[in-house]
């Protein structure tokens, strides 16, 4: 009986099969458009391929639901995002818009943990201006959408104004109050001596 | 002893059980050899094959577990990206932006006189008027390096009026990052102003190289430049391009 040679030793084998199945699993990761395993990673990447720069300013809120969601302002664009569920690799799920002008209210699409110091451990509604007028102290919103009329006053963080609304909970089941078509708003910024800025209604 | 114990003894420190076998399968075929040519008994053969308990040592120092481990743990893995591989491909196979981004050197006129609405009227229709305008223009920005391949202006007919089609070719310094040619656009200017009735625009990306179109349509009669922006922010580039200006042919 003879006795086969093999002419790969196994250390040669074991080698082999490494770099096959890695070049197997950069083939994937090519196919699937690069997937990362961080979600700010990938949002990043997204950025880049907007052309938008590092951004001036970010702004992260817990969602109620403990996710985080992310809000980058770079020139005239802001790039929201939160990570894609049901995926293995994380994924951010970027929006894109343009800053006009004026400064305009940006509802943030999902209901956030109660801010520092809230009363109630509810899910909180939650909007934001960009770029309010340079002098701004305060700012105050009024919000009025099928379930009423609301008011707000703006707690400023950087270059942005964050509104905070806490509607009762059967209130938030209707989509109301992430649709920007339905409702209706006033803003109104003062400087530090009370005096009225601007005025803004969309 | 029997040649059957004789084996088991000598291969029970073997722990890699398919070098186990291989080894057994040899001793077999060694005695085989011996008996064949010796013309011995299998006792007494058994008997100089040596110390059973001596040659198990050494087999098991020879045959060490964990490279047969790897080795088959390796070969799991193999077969596990291999079988993941066919199924990614499957999966992505019918998604457009797979087909596309896997034709290298596509021809871009082509791809959007497939697509529908305006780009189908900008090229379908018969031109009265096309101009080559002058092109060549770079831009450097975010580790992309942007230039000015081609523009072409001319008069489509029905509504649109002057359409005006620019086609860039790009460079990435990351190749995993080809540029999104809808967001980068910020702003598109005209000496006539903002009045640019729509855009369209798109792209093919292969490793480091990406072309990228964008078509205007509706630009004022009298227009005599267009700036595009693209970028946000620091990043942000203005390609202008001269209407009153053609390329030489």
């Amino acid at each position: 009986m003879k006795k086969q040679h093999d002419p790969w030793p196994r250390q040669a084998k074991i080698l082999r099969n490494i770099l096959l199945t890695a070049l197997l699993v950069f083939l994937m990761w090519d196919a699937w458009l690069w997937p990362t395993f961080s979600y700010r990673a990938d949002l990043r990447r997204v950025e880049r391929q907007m052309l938008f720069p590092e951004p001036e300013m970010t702004l992260e809120l817990e969602t109620f639901h403990g996710n985080l969601y992310r809000i980058d302002l770079a020139g005239d664009a802001v790039v929201a995002a939160y990570p894609r569920r049901g995926t293995f690799f994380a994924v951010a799920n970027p929006s894109r818009h343009f800053l006009g002008e004026e400064p305009e209210l940006f509802c943030v699409p999902y209901t956030i943990a109660p801010p520092d110091g809230a009363d109630q451990r509810q899910p909180w509604a939650v909007y934001a201006v960009f770029r309010p007028p340079e002098d701004a102290a305060r700012a105050l919103l009024a919000l009025h959408n099928s379930d009423g009329d609301f008011t707000a006053e703006g707690v400023r963080e950087e270059n942005i104004f964050l509104f905070c609304i806490c509607p009762e909970l059967d209130e938030l089941a209707h989509n109301i109050w992430f649709t920007p078509e339905r409702y209706t708003y006033e803003l109104a910024f003062y400087d530090s001596q009370g005096n009225l800025l601007q005025e803004v209604t969309g | 002893m029997s040649w059957l114990e004789w084996l088991d003894t000598a291969t029970k420190k073997i722990l890699f059980r398919p070098d186990r076998k291989a080894v057994r399968r040899e001793l077999e075929a060694h005695l085989e050899d011996l008996r064949e040519a010796s013309g011995l008994d299998e006792e007494t053969a058994v008997a100089s094959m040596g110390d059973p308990a001596a040659l198990a040592e050494e087999l098991g120092r020879l045959h060490r577990p964990w490279l047969g481990y790897l080795w088959r743990a390796s070969q799991i893995a193999l077969i596990g990206a291999a079988v993941m591989y066919c199924l990614v491909l499957a999966m992505l196979a019918t998604r457009p932006h797979f087909q596309y981004r896997t034709l290298p050197g596509v021809d871009l006129y082509n791809y959007l006189q497939a697509d529908t609405g305006t780009m189908a009227a900008l090229y379908d229709l018969p031109a009265a008027e096309e101009r080559e305008l002058l092109s060549g223009t770079v831009l450097e920005t975010g580790g992309y390096t942007i230039r000015n391949n081609r523009a072409v202006y001319r008069r489509a007919g029905g509504e649109d009026g002057w359409c005006l089609y620019i086609d860039l070719d790009i460079t990435e310094s990351r190749w995993e990052e080809p540029l999104d040619p809808w967001f980068i656009l910020s702003g598109i200017r005209t000496n006539k102003g903002d009045a640019v009735k729509s855009s369209r625009s798109t792209s093919v990306d292969w490793g480091l190289w990406q072309k990228c179109a964008f078509a205007l349509s509706g630009l004022p009669e009298d227009a005599e430049w267009v700036e595009l922006d693209l970028g946000w922010g620091e990043w942000k580039r203005t390609l202008r391009i001269d209407l009153t200006e053609e390329a030489e042919t």
